[in-house]
């Protein structure tokens, strides 16, 4: 069963139709890609199903329970957590700190046993390979590296469904390609990833299931394969074939 | 760079304040004047209108009391001048202390000590700092007028610092131990001439009554509840109109006007100080063709109504007064008072006069005491004193009872001047026994005791009248 | 009939008033994001000036209004953009708000000092109060008809400028993106300028209408008090739709004159509620507001800046300030011990601003009404004893903060997802209402079932006495002022180790981004409520401790005014620092009304002096709206930059170590009684201050790092150098860098290694 779904998702800005009729399954154990042009709706696809936006039409299912209508914090409890697109970090505090935080955040939450904050933040800065960094203030690392620090701030809360929004970014080649393994960790781990990315290459690679999104509406859908093929991508968003990895 | 700008600049501007501010202790400095006038007024005998003068040479002598010593007598007197919310806020009392200090020591100061006065500014929220520092050096609070009396009971009647102030604001200090003034205004009696007098004057008006209610019970509502009580006896009747305006201002007078109107209102009694609202209001009853007779308190006697009324909007205003108007400077009291303030370049009002003749009360009961000037023996000598006019400044009054006067005029604003109304003699008084009304009940404001001090504050050992 | 005719013929203009103060506080957030808490000043100005040139100067009334409003009005929103507002961008909520109070602030203090108020003068109506109709038994004046004609033209006039010009397109632009703006070959900055100048005209326009109508008589506090009666209208339209703020105006004044009309009069609480009427309308408004999207951290980026020390370093600081008290004390006579007992009780009260403001960016402009909550349970219920011997109760003392509390979170409960300036108006809508309400409830309500009569604040006075804990009585100055110390450097370091826990981690969270946080499973609702009352209790018990420090309290020691000042200042010295609290606390409680009244006192004294003293009392008056005025250039307050000044002098320990034996020096002295205490003020704050700048000179490496240093060294041209300047290596190896033939040392070892070579 996938753990999140997304039902007919539509969003209106005034006159401006954002999203329309979307539909999209994410399966644990897998990444699955969300691509398509800049204005196409997929942060606001994503927005609707963390609860930051109000869809006009649809649903929004995590592991089968409608939570179309819960607040974001709710959804976020039940296992869904998120990067942003544009760095959404705490500025105030270090990049310990901010991993830190969503463990105290989630031991506030009281939805499962208390767990030592400090311990598992270094858990997953080990992880996450910030160790070198853990010290400093946010503000002050480069953005490659600080779209690490959001991803492994979500890791804290043991999330189910994780949602990524352009991570990769402002990382040079190196630091994508370990982004990429990690990926490929941690949905084998049991992790339902859905990935918004530009960088092509990236994305089909890590990912088993592509969804491609313009003017709101899903264009295609499938594997790599298929949507590296798919004439309608291509026309769209891909570019000629030699454009592609 | 520019923050250490900021910062230095900002170091300058408290280091020149506060450079200029050393120049002086900061708490007032003394008026002690050393000059020996020696006019030929010195040495015949020197009045204040009818009253002897207590000032004058002579060979005092002793350490008795704190304050005193062979030759200089220690006093604190004040006003709320620094008050930012109204800047110069009975500036006139300290004038008037600080001109009687002056004239008392070109005399030869009491009995040979030479007063020395410290000027108290409570700035409306200090006062009980000004009456700690008072606790420390000075024999006694001559003539201040501080409005936040009360708030500083506690720490005067802890240090048994007798008051004879020029006024009292608190109902907890009206009728406090240790303290009294020239013109009583205690919780419990109150001068009702004017009641008396409109009636006579405006017999139907005074039927049809109807008070200008404010938000701001502290200002209006408890002077009010006693004259509520009191003048009925006079035979007005009140009409219960409604109308409460906002203490602080109203967008807009008419809806208030329009309550009078409908209710009938023949006369309104006005206890609010000459200013905006006041001045609005009158303008919203032109507006509206509302032209009934008003009575106000003393405090619409001011410069500012009158210089107010330059299209005659208010001449249907007349003010109750127990004291002689300040206009008529044939009287020798009042031309002695003016005479006294100007020689110390300062302004002349109502309640300066009272402070003058709460100075004049204590001058004359610490001439009694010859050599052993103490609390008590002013306190003894005061409370025997009955009947007080302050060499004519005003009607009389009984401070050693803590009575307010029996006697009143009227006055009346025409145009941009007060005129004396009634008694038609400008400077006659009206004095009758039934001008002095005892209050009962919750109008009181708060509890006395069966002698009638205020039980609030008791507690402590306090200097009473052997 | 009658009745309802005439009063809604009032009501109407009243509703055209309102509308005319509101609209241009439409226009002026709509197009610069800033809600302009001076309005009513600049309205207040308008019609002063009005008076000057109409009634002071006789110039004629076309002359009068021209220069009035073409020229004044106008001039002054422009000049206010360029010196102030401009400097805004990129700051915090609160700064933006504390910077227009301080403007408000500012203006009244300047109206008094140019026009005295012991002078009346009246703005008369135009073509004078005899000319109008006779309408239902009422005389509707020409003046009162033409204000209601302005106020239609400015409803219609501003609805087709945001709609239907390219300017006014713009101008609502300019506020969302002005980068975006730009680009499309529009210039931000002039339609900044002129927005606000419009917004001035509107202002001024509204002082000269608008006067008259009261009554005429032109005084400074009417209009800003009526101006934020008006909030309340401009929120019908949500600060956006010019024609519902009418309406709101409308419903506003209509409402305030049926209750006068029609409210029984034995209903004696009926007219605190007309007049809290436009507060409970804002407050009622703002809770009903759709909800606003949770924004992101990118959208308030904001320059301040803050350090978060240890809480180890906070408890020494503690132990620090309890000693200087001390010390202090030992120079101090009675009436200087009340006035620091009373400035750091209203430090505590600032606490409960760091709390909140500082840590959590929720705003409150009603700090000191919460003090007035806790003053008002224990002067009901907390006092034990009578006359001189009566004493506050520890009980009574925690029953009021607990109360307190609670109401803090009844305030809050409608209010939570309101954020920044709606969040603060309502707070303010509070705080005003429990000034009319509550703290004017003087004449004492028959209650129907308990057959007694209730007031909450009796006679206007309330005499809270000194609490006793047992041995320890405040009643003795030298323990008041102890205890207060020791309060504040407890909940103090408490506060700095809740901002050092996970509780406070998570505030931080909360205010740098509130999106992020609710994704992660952080519950917003309940950290703001948790961290709303407790920011309540600690101004609760604050405020009990500054009524007991002044032994009697009006309801003024509670307006709305002081919450404004209080937070200004504190924000000012620094937001998120307990220091700045400190300094904010004493500055509120102390400074500036010592200063003023010392001035005042001086010009007494020194007749032939008079004049500067009284300027100099006007200008402390002034000061503080200025250093408010002045945040927008340092948003993170005085206590952050004398930090970071002081942080360097870590590497200047010589520099510190002179600056402490000054300080004792001086000390000492003026315990010997040589100096006095004005002069032992003096020198402290000028070692404090000047020690920095005394460092840098000294040892300028540890300020500015040694590249810099040497930077400065050679600001000599490097043309000129040997010629103005001794040619030194230094200089050689300078000049070699900037042309680019610097030799490292693998440079010159390859060299000597080629050169080595044979040939």
């Amino acid at each position: 069963m996938p753990l999140l779904e997304t039902a007919a998702v539509s969003v209106r800005f005034g006159g401006n139709v954002a999203l329309s009729g979307v539909s999209i399954a994410v399966e644990p154990n897998t990444v699955t890609g969300l691509i398509g042009p800049n204005g196409a709706g997929k942060t606001t696809l994503f927005n609707v199903i963390t609860g930051l936006q109000r869809p006009a039409a649809g649903h929004v299912l995590l592991s089968g329970a409608d939570v179309t209508h819960m607040s974001p914090y709710k959804r976020a409890q039940r296992g869904l957590a998120r990067t942003f697109q544009r760095l959404e970090l705490f500025i105030s505090l270090s990049v310990r700190d901010n991993i830190r935080v969503a463990g105290d955040m989630r031991n506030a939450s009281r939805r499962g046993p208390r767990i030592d904050v400090g311990r598992e933040a270094d858990r997953v800065i080990e992880l996450t390979g910030l160790a070198d960094v853990a010290g400093r203030d946010v503000a002050e690392i480069p953005t490659g590296r600080a779209r690490v620090v959001e991803l492994a701030r979500a890791l804290m809360t043991d999330p189910k469904v994780l949602l990524l929004d352009e991570p990769a970014s402002g990382q040079t080649e190196q630091e994508t390609e370990t982004f990429g393994e990690l990926l490929r960790r941690l949905a084998g781990d049991g992790l339902a990833i859905c990935l918004v990315e530009h960088d092509v290459s990236l994305v089909m690679q890590v990912c088993s299931t592509i969804y491609v999104l313009d003017y709101g509406a899903v264009l295609a859908s499938g594997t790599p394969a298929e949507i590296r093929e798919d004439p309608a991508v291509i026309t769209a968003y891909l570019g000629t074939t030699e454009g592609v990895a | 760079m520019q923050r250490k700008n900021a910062v230095r600049s900002l170091a300058l501007l408290v280091v020149l304040t506060f450079i200029t501010a050393a120049c002086s202790s900061g708490r007032g400095s003394s008026t002690a004047s050393g000059t020996t006038a020696t006019t030929a007024a010195a040495a015949a005998a020197v009045k204040f209108g009818t009253l002897d003068s207590p000032c004058g040479k002579g060979d005092a002598k002793g350490v008795t009391e704190q304050g005193v010593t062979d030759t200089s007598i220690t006093i604190e007197y004040g006003d709320d001048s620094g008050f930012a919310g109204s800047p110069g806020l009975q500036h006139e009392m300290g004038n008037a202390i600080k001109g009687m200090i002056k004239w008392c020591n070109d005399q030869g100061g009491i009995l040979g000590r030479q007063i020395n006065g410290i000027y108290g500014d409570a700035a409306y929220a200090n006062a009980t700092a000004r009456v700690q520092e008072a606790c420390k050096t000075a024999f006694m609070l001559v003539g201040e007028g501080w409005a936040a009396d009360e708030s500083a009971e506690q720490v005067r009647l802890g240090c048994n610092l007798i008051a004879v102030p020029g006024y009292s604001v608190g109902p907890n200090f009206a009728n406090a131990p240790e303290m009294y003034q020239a013109v009583p205004n205690p919780d419990d009696y109150l001068p009702n001439s004017p009641a008396y007098q409109m009636a006579a004057q405006f017999p139907d008006a005074v039927k049809k009554a109807a008070f200008l209610h404010t938000t701001l019970t502290s200002a209006t509502e408890s002077s009010f509840a006693k004259s509520e009580q009191a003048f009925q006896k006079a035979g007005w009747n009140w009409l219960n109109c409604g109308v409460t305006i906002n203490y602080f201002g109203e967008p807009d007078y008419k809806p208030f006007v329009k309550k009078f109107q409908q209710c009938g209102a023949q006369l309104l009694f006005i206890n609010i100080s000459p200013g905006a609202p006041l001045f609005n209001f009158i303008q919203a009853m032109d507006q509206l063709n509302y032209h009934p007779v008003i009575l106000g308190e003393a405090n619409l006697y001011s410069a500012a109504m009158a210089a107010w009324n330059t299209k005659g909007l208010g001449d249907k205003i007349y003010v109750r007064e127990a004291f002689k108007p300040l206009e008529d400077t044939a009287d020798p009291a009042i031309k002695a008072y003016l005479d006294i303030v100007k020689a110390v370049n300062g302004d002349v009002s109502q309640l300066g006069a009272q402070s003058a003749s709460s100075f004049l009360l204590w001058a004359t009961a610490a001439k009694e005491c010859g050599s052993t000037l103490t609390r008590q023996c002013i306190v003894n000598n005061i409370s025997k004193v009955h009947d007080w006019t302050g060499g004519g400044l005003h009607a009389n009054t009984d401070p050693g009872a803590n009575l307010p006067p029996k006697c009143g005029l009227l006055m009346h604003l025409t145009g941009t001047k007060f005129e004396q109304f009634f008694p038609t003699t400008l400077g006659e008084l009206e004095c009758k026994d039934e001008y002095r009304v005892q209050i009962t009940g919750a109008a009181v404001g708060t509890t006395l005791g069966p002698d009638r001090i205020a039980t609030k504050f008791l507690g402590g050992t306090l200097i009473k009248p052997q | 009939m009658h009745t309802f005719v005439e009063f809604t013929i009032f009501g109407l203009i009243l509703g055209g008033v309102y509308g005319i103060a509101a609209s241009g506080l439409v226009l002026t957030y709509n197009t610069s994001g800033i809600f302009n808490f001076a309005h009513g000043a600049e309205a207040m100005l308008g019609a002063f000036l009005y008076w000057q040139v109409r009634f002071g100067w006789h110039w004629p009334a076309p002359l009068a209004l021209l220069f009035v409003l073409g020229v004044f009005g106008p001039l002054m929103g422009g000049v206010l953009y360029l010196l102030i507002m401009r400097g805004l961008r990129d700051t915090a909520e609160v700064t933006k708000i504390v910077v227009s109070v301080a403007l408000m602030l500012g203006m009244l203090y300047l109206s008094v000092w140019i026009w005295n108020p012991s002078t009346p003068r009246t703005d008369e109506k135009f073509f004078g109060s005899r000319s109008g109709v006779h309408l239902f038994g009422t005389i509707v004046t020409t003046h009162e008809m033409i204000a209601l004609a302005a106020a239609v033209v400015i409803a219609v006039g501003l609805r087709m400028l945001f709609y239907r010009t390219r300017a006014g397109v713009a101008m609502r632009g300019a506020v969302d993106d002005p980068n975006l703006l730009q680009l499309n070959g529009h210039n931000p900055e002039r339609l900044a300028a002129f927005s606000w100048a419009l917004g001035a005209f509107l202002a001024v326009l509204a002082g000269v209408l608008i006067t008259p109508i009261s009554g005429g008589a032109v005084e400074a506090n009417a209009l800003t008090l009526l101006v934020i009666d008006a909030f309340a209208a401009a929120m019908f339209g949500r600060l956006r739709s010019v024609p519902r703020t009418f309406v709101g105006a409308v419903v506003l004044g209509l409402a305030n004159n049926y209750v006068a009309a029609y409210f029984p009069k034995t209903w004696s609480w009926a007219s605190n509620f007309r007049i809290s009427l436009p507060m409970i309308t804002l407050f009622l408004v703002l809770i009903v507001l759709p909800q606003d999207r949770l924004r992101g951290a990118s959208i308030q980026r904001s320059r301040e800046r803050s350090r978060v020390p240890s809480v180890r370093t906070a408890a020494i600081a503690g132990v620090a300030l309890v000693t200087v008290v001390i010390l202090l004390r030992q120079l101090m006579v009675d009436s200087d011990i009340t006035a620091l007992t009373i400035g750091l009780t209203f430090a505590v009260i600032a606490l409960s601003l760091t709390l909140l403001t500082g840590y959590a960016g929720e705003m409150n402009l009603a700090a000191v009404s919460f003090g007035a909550i806790g003053t008002l349970i224990v002067f009901h219920l907390g006092v034990h004893g009578h006359g001189l011997a009566a004493r506050t109760t520890i009980g009574g003392i925690l029953l009021g903060v607990l109360v307190t509390a609670v109401v803090g979170a009844i305030v809050a409960l409608p209010a939570l997802r309101l954020r920044g300036l709606y969040l603060a108006l309502a707070t303010m809508a509070f705080a005003v209402f429990m000034t009319a309400m509550v703290l004017h409830d003087g004449q004492p309500h028959k209650l129907p079932l308990l057959h007694s009569s209730f007031s909450f604040f009796p006679l206007g006075t309330m005499i809270i006495p000194a609490p006793k804990v047992g041995p320890i009585d405040l009643q003795d100055g030298t323990t008041f002022l102890m205890t207060a110390t020791v309060v504040f450097a407890l909940i103090g370091t408490g506060l700095i180790a809740l901002r050092n826990s996970s509780f406070g981690r998570r505030l931080t969270a909360m205010k740098d981004s509130p999106a992020a946080s609710a994704t992660l499973g952080q519950n917003l609702i309940k950290l703001k409520l948790s961290v709303f009352m407790l920011s309540a209790a600690i101004a609760g018990l604050g405020g009990i401790l500054m009524s007991a420090a002044f032994t009697s309290v009006t309801p003024d020691h509670f307006s709305v005014f002081v919450s404004l000042a209080l937070l200004m200042l504190v924000v000012v010295s620094g937001i998120t620092y307990v220091t700045g609290a400190l300094l904010g606390g004493l500055l509120a409680g102390v400074g500036f009304s010592l200063i003023v009244a010392t001035f005042n006192a001086l010009s007494l004294e020194h007749a032939s002096l008079h004049g500067l003293f009284a300027m100099l009392a006007h200008l402390a008056a002034v000061a503080p709206a200025l250093i408010g005025i002045g945040l927008g250039r340092s948003p993170s307050g005085s206590v952050h930059d004398i930090v970071e000044s002081y942080r360097h002098m870590r590497d200047a320990k010589g520099v510190l170590l002179g600056g402490a034996i000054t300080e004792a020096a001086v000390y000492l002295l003026t315990l010997g009684g040589i100096v006095t205490n004005w002069w032992f003020a003096i020198l402290t704050v000028v070692v404090i201050l000047l020690l920095p700048v005394v460092g840098q000179m000294v040892k300028p490496e540890a300020f500015l790092g040694e590249a810099e240093v040497a930077r400065r060294r050679a600001e000599v041209p490097l043309a000129l150098v040997g010629i103005d300047t001794p040619y030194t290596r230094q200089m050689r190896d300078e000049i070699d860098r900037a042309l680019g033939m610097e030799i490292t040392p693998e440079l010159a070892a390859s060299i000597l290694e080629s050169t080595d070579a044979p040939a």
